[in-house]
């Protein structure tokens, strides 16, 4: 269901929850990724914050780039290429970050580890000597949040050069590679948010008799909102007024997943933004669940 | 596209104070603002489509859809003519990630039939003191109006029930079928749960009278000795007034299964009713046709039973100020009856002026009764095992007799040794069984299923069986879905200390209760005959079938309707009903607040 909130000079904005809805904006070419400022004082704040958090050598991180970007194509089938070839050899299994997410799922190491193991094992597919630890994940934790903290709090990690340091952080271990800056501060939670919910389900009765479909089904975790900005005016069926150029359009995936149970929708696969990763996560995911899950049967055999 | 609002500011206060409170525990005010707010959350958060593409339309019948009900469901959404149509699916009220159906030994563990024989039998009966056996009578007459997932699958591998050394049942092993696949799946539904068709119109539309196609919409309005239909508008009834039979022997209706003699008298009461209100109708509209009549009349006889529904059985069910004034407000609104008869609407509000009569709006999915609605209505142990006829003259015995006595085709015997009004007059002083654990009716446990089925099974079984098989969650995580606390102990499940050590016995882990066992054994809210867990999904389906209906909302005119007819839903109840068909039961109403307590005997 769209809902739109329009405060001329101040704020328009239009979220979209209907599965259908948002495949129809984001395949509609008149909006696009864009961080350039428009629209009402609100929208601007909410971009320049985006710019704050995910503009490295000013270069938006790789989800950020608008449609047309030069190169944004041929990088992206590149990593697509690559992702696959990863899910192919499973090659997350030589990884020592691999066997510390399978105990946390099967609830045999804290969940805490999960963040730093999942941001390493995820490194390690870019840059072979990458390093993750508590403070990398946290910093990675907080650039996430950055764009969607209160005011007050963003304001203050701003001044006290919180916000700086965490991306300089980030950047040094990534050695500047954007695509690694994306995976191990952005994309990375939610592969930590889908392997707490298997350590969730983990802890439940029957959980291992469920199919792999439904454990995905119910521990995927997917971005919350994607956002776009109107480039030319469009009146749409989604919308009650036109949109102009400057107004936002958020398209609240996490919600739009939740309802419609659409795996597809999860990684916009039929989108220009399609998730490169969409193979490798899955079988990443499956592979530590069929894991975790052989663990925990072994754990209650010896016990 | 459905409905641009959210849950809104009180939804969302109410959201975190119900986190420690429950909304029966607030003062009158409160609790009623609280459950405005829970409605509200329940229809952003809890109604979830099962259809991966949108259903081609069908084709239509020839009557004018905007006039009319059709036979199958379709057209009452104009934008969607599919959306509610007979054989369309189940939507849900968990997200469907949840919803896989359960399978292999989870499936069997714990044995349903374990669950059955320890926790659901009957020893003694546990009467619902306050209310009588017209209640389940009634209960099934909706049930059958809004859903059924037709016959199993008779093809398909069985299910093998594990039994218990010591099981007294017949045969040596118990199967059980399957319920019967979508068969409308397409590539799209891949990797996505299991999806089951409604058989029956989706709709309040009283198809459980008047079928849910045309060929059986026919049938019943057809003479079966001239093969005729009746060309005054009316539906058939013998010369005594009884339904006439069909080919197996059991009355005839628009939906005839599970048949048992509360159906009987429910069925041939509305049957009445139609043909009262088509005399109604041809006094003001004498150039009108039976066709054109049939349909008027059908429209307000379901308008007529929805209402009933509504401000008669559920507040007999849910006896308390705040649900009374909740079930009335979602008729005429908070301002209540004699305002709306006086004046009207005063506003599209359906706060002040009632759901129905106010803008149609589906909220968060298209229209459709939901898998997890027709698990919490799994409410058998309503039903006695035995039946005392008596007199309406005099109250002395006519008969007495076991539940399978009175079912199939047997109902129609017990006619030839009372009267329609006898047998009325006997269910309303009769009550029925409480919603609890160990009160299942024993004769339902083998229970042999009337024609042309004739299979034995055991129904507490079958019962706990389809809501795994379906993906209706556990209680404890169902509850969670529909942002419910969840007990974290037997203890905090119920306070029955001797339920307690059973359900531990055989689940162990509290995560494991089924859903039905969890809602027997859940202590109810003060004057509530059912749970509260059941009570949210009946908060927000009872409403949605009157807020998505268009017959009930935009279309609910006298342009439509009729000015009489829009006057006979006004001006009538369960009591005139009853009071214009069998004038003789009237002084056994007399005094007496709601149709379905107990009448007076005598």
């Amino acid at each position: 269901m769209a809902r739109r909130v329009h405060i001329p000079g101040l704020i328009s904005l239009l979220e979209v929850t209907d599965p259908r809805e948002i495949r129809l904006l984001d395949g509609d070419s008149r909006l696009d990724r864009s961080l350039a400022p428009g629209g009402g004082v609100i929208n601007r704040l909410r971009l320049a914050r985006l710019r704050r958090a995910f503009v490295f050598d000013a270069e938006p991180l790789p989800a950020l780039l608008g449609r047309e970007a030069q190169g944004r194509e041929s990088r992206h089938a590149e990593l697509e290429r690559r992702l696959d070839e990863c899910a192919e050899a499973s090659s997350w299994r030589q990884d020592p970050a691999f066997k510390t997410l399978v105990e946390a799922v099967a609830r045999q190491a804290e969940a805490e580890a999960l963040g730093p193991a999942a941001q390493g094992l995820l490194g390690r597919r870019f840059r072979d000597g990458y390093h993750a630890d508590e403070a990398t994940f946290a910093a990675a934790r907080r650039l996430n949040d950055y764009p969607r903290v209160n005011a007050p709090r963003a304001l203050l990690q701003r001044l006290s050069g919180r916000l700086r340091r965490d991306r300089r952080l980030l950047h040094e271990r990534a050695q500047g590679d954007p695509m690694t800056l994306h995976a191990t501060g952005v994309a990375v939670h939610n592969l930590v948010g889908a392997l707490e919910a298997m350590r969730s389900l983990a802890g439940t009765p029957g959980a291992s008799a469920l199919p792999r479909a439904a454990v995905l089904a119910r521990c995927l975790s997917v971005p919350e909102t994607l956002l776009r900005q109107v480039q030319v005016p469009l009146s749409t069926p989604c919308s009650p007024r036109r949109l102009v150029p400057g107004d936002l359009v958020l398209l609240r995936l996490a919600e739009g997943v939740r309802s419609s149970g659409d795996r597809d929708l999860a990684f916009m696969a039929d989108s220009w933004g399609r998730c490169p990763a969409q193979r490798f996560i899955l079988a990443l995911l499956t592979d530590i669940w069929e894991q975790a899950v052989a663990a925990s049967r072994s754990g209650e055999g010896g016990r | 596209m459905f409905g641009q609002r959210g849950s809104g500011l009180l939804g969302r206060v109410f959201r975190r104070i119900n986190r420690r409170r429950q909304w029966y525990r607030f003062p009158f005010p409160i609790a009623v603002l609280n459950l405005v707010a829970l409605r509200r959350n329940l229809r952003w958060h809890n109604l979830y489509s099962t259809e991966r593409e949108r259903p081609q339309d069908p084709e239509r019948e020839e009557i004018d859809v905007r006039q009319f009900r059709t036979a199958d469901g379709s057209y009452n959404d104009l934008a969607a003519p599919a959306m509610g149509k007979a054989y369309t699916r189940f939507g849900r009220n968990v997200p469907p990630a949840e919803t896989f159906g359960e399978t292999g030994d989870r499936l069997m563990t714990p044995s349903p039939r374990v669950i059955s024989r320890r926790l659901m039998t009957r020893d003694t009966f546990v009467p619902a003191t306050t209310l009588n056996v017209l209640v389940p009578a009634w209960l099934q007459f909706m049930v059958h109006d809004w859903f059924s997932h037709g016959s199993n699958d008779t093809e398909a591998e069985r299910y093998e029930v594990p039994l218990d050394e010591d099981d007294d049942w017949p045969w040596e092993r118990m199967t059980v079928l399957r319920s019967r696949r979508d068969t409308t799946r397409s590539s799209a539904d891949e990797g996505h749960p299991a999806t089951f068709l409604n058989t029956e119109t989706q709709w309040w539309d009283a198809s459980q009278i008047y079928g849910s196609s045309l060929r059986r919409q026919r049938l019943v309005r057809t003479d079966p000795d001239s093969g005729e239909l009746l060309p005054d508008g009316k539906l058939y009834l013998r010369p005594d007034g009884h339904l006439p039979l069909d080919e197996h022997g059991i009355e005839l209706a628009g939906a005839n299964g599970n048949w048992w003699v509360g159906l009987s008298l429910m069925h041939t009461l509305f049957a009445m009713e139609h043909n009262a209100i088509v005399d109604r109708l041809r006094i003001e509209h004498p150039d009108r046709d039976g066709e054109w009549l049939f349909q008027k009349a059908r429209l307000v006889n379901a308008a007529l039973i929805a209402k009933i529904h509504t401000v008669e059985w559920t507040p007999a069910l849910l006896d308390t100020p705040e649900l009374r004034l909740g079930m009335r407000a979602n008729w005429w609104g908070v301002l209540d009856e004699h305002f709306y008869r006086s004046r009207g609407r005063v506003s599209d509000s359906e706060l002040f002026s009632g759901i129905v009569g106010s803008p149609v709006d589906h909220h968060a999915a298209p229209y459709a009764i939901t898998e997890e609605f027709s698990a919490v209505y799994r409410m058998h142990p309503l039903i006695p095992d035995d039946f005392s006829f008596r007199r309406l003259a005099d109250d002395s015995l006519i008969k007495e007799c076991g539940l399978t006595e009175v079912a199939g085709s047997l109902t129609q015997a017990l006619y030839s040794d009372m009267s329609l009004g006898d047998a009325l007059y006997s269910l309303g002083t009769s009550h029925p069984g409480a919603l609890v654990l160990h009160n299942f009716p024993r004769h339902l446990q083998q229970h042999e299923k009337q024609a042309p089925h004739h299979r034995v099974i055991d129904l507490a079984t079958v019962d706990v069986l389809r809501d795994r098989e379906r993906g209706v969650p556990r209680y404890c995580r169902f509850r969670r879905l529909i942002d419910m606390p969840a007990p974290g102990s037997f203890a905090e499940l119920t306070d029955n200390p001797e339920w307690q050590r059973q359900l531990e016995a055989i689940y162990g882990d509290v995560e494991e209760v089924d859903l039905l066992i969890g809602c027997l054994a859940e202590t109810p809210p003060p004057g509530f005959a059912f749970s509260d867990t059941a009570f949210r999904i009946f908060i927000l389906m009872a409403s949605r079938r009157l807020k998505s209906d268009r017959f009930f909302t935009d279309d609910y005119t006298p342009e439509v309707y009729t000015r009489a007819g829009m006057e006979w839903i006004d001006n009538n109840g369960m009591k005139s009903v009853i009071g214009r068909h069998f004038p003789e039961l009237a002084p056994r109403l007399e005094g007496v607040r709601n149709a379905f307590f107990p009448w007076n005997r005598g």
